[in-house]
């Protein structure tokens, strides 16, 4: 039995980066910034450094504390609501910029983004497949 | 930080914000008048909508702020800041709005509960 999908979008990470790495962009009200984050499939959510919520122009103690964990250690991160674009689909998203400025990762986690969409990887050539979930 | 928004003045100089405006201490304020009123109702429009957009996130993260912890663990839908459904799973609470548009679906948890990062 074979299974097939279409997608919509196609695009190419370097494939020599550590990780598998998408440019974003984050927008909230009129400012908007752009980052290259990795895709985290065991990310809850998806998660910035602080410098960026602050480039938006957010209050980040306003948004919505969160606890998170990772193998070793927890943190707090703040939630807001924005408007994520990656490979030019764009996603009404709950994205959280972490407490403590020395919090150096930018990862895309599922909860409004990878669940979002369908997904296609092909590591070896370096290349996603993407697209909006319910699109179809 | 420097921020410019747009507002209208009357002739009573009375001062109408045409975008959010969110401060959370005293700040200082120039104000600069502009000679021609018909771009301004232009942009008017496109700011009433902006400004619907801008106010259903800010309202949106309200409400999950204050309601979070009811529902934790589940996905809820948000029409504006409305609750219209809510499922313990995606699959679920996608079926219960289906026929619903501009709804907000996330999946919510209590403050303290470890989510994993990932990383």
């Amino acid at each position: 039995m074979s299974y097939q999908l279409e997608f919509e979008k196609l695009v190419s990470f370097d494939i020599n980066q550590d990780g598998i790495c998408l440019d974003v962009e984050i927008k909230y009200e009129d400012v908007s910034i752009k980052i290259n984050a990795k895709i985290d499939t065991g990310a809850t959510y998806s998660i910035f450094e602080r410098h960026f919520a602050e480039k938006l122009g957010l209050e980040i103690e306003n948004g919505m504390r969160q606890r998170f964990g990772t193998a070793t250690s927890s943190f707090y991160a703040y939630g807001f609501r924005v408007t994520l674009t990656a490979a030019e689909i764009e996603l009404d998203s709950m994205v959280f910029f972490a407490e403590d400025e020395s919090f150096s990762k930018n990862v895309l986690g599922r909860i409004t983004w990878l669940d979002n969409l369908f997904f296609g990887l092909v590591d070896y050539e370096g290349k996603i497949y993407l697209s909006k979930y319910g699109d179809e | 930080m420097l921020t410019t928004i747009e507002a209208e003045i009357d002739v009573n100089g009375k001062v109408t914000f045409l975008e959010p405006l969110k401060i959370i201490k005293k700040r200082r304020a120039i104000i600069t008048l502009l000679d021609d009123e018909k771009p301004m109702k232009q942009t008017k429009q496109k700011n009433e909508i902006k400004k619907v957009k801008n106010d259903v996130n800010f309202r949106q993260l309200e409400w999950l702020k204050a309601n979070r912890e009811k529902y934790a663990g589940k996905y809820v839908a948000l029409d504006g800041d409305i609750l219209v459904a809510h499922a313990e799973t995606l699959p679920e609470i996608r079926e219960q709005v289906k026929n619903r548009t501009n709804i907000f679906i996330v999946k919510v948890f209590a403050e303290e509960t470890i989510v994993s990062a990932g990383l």
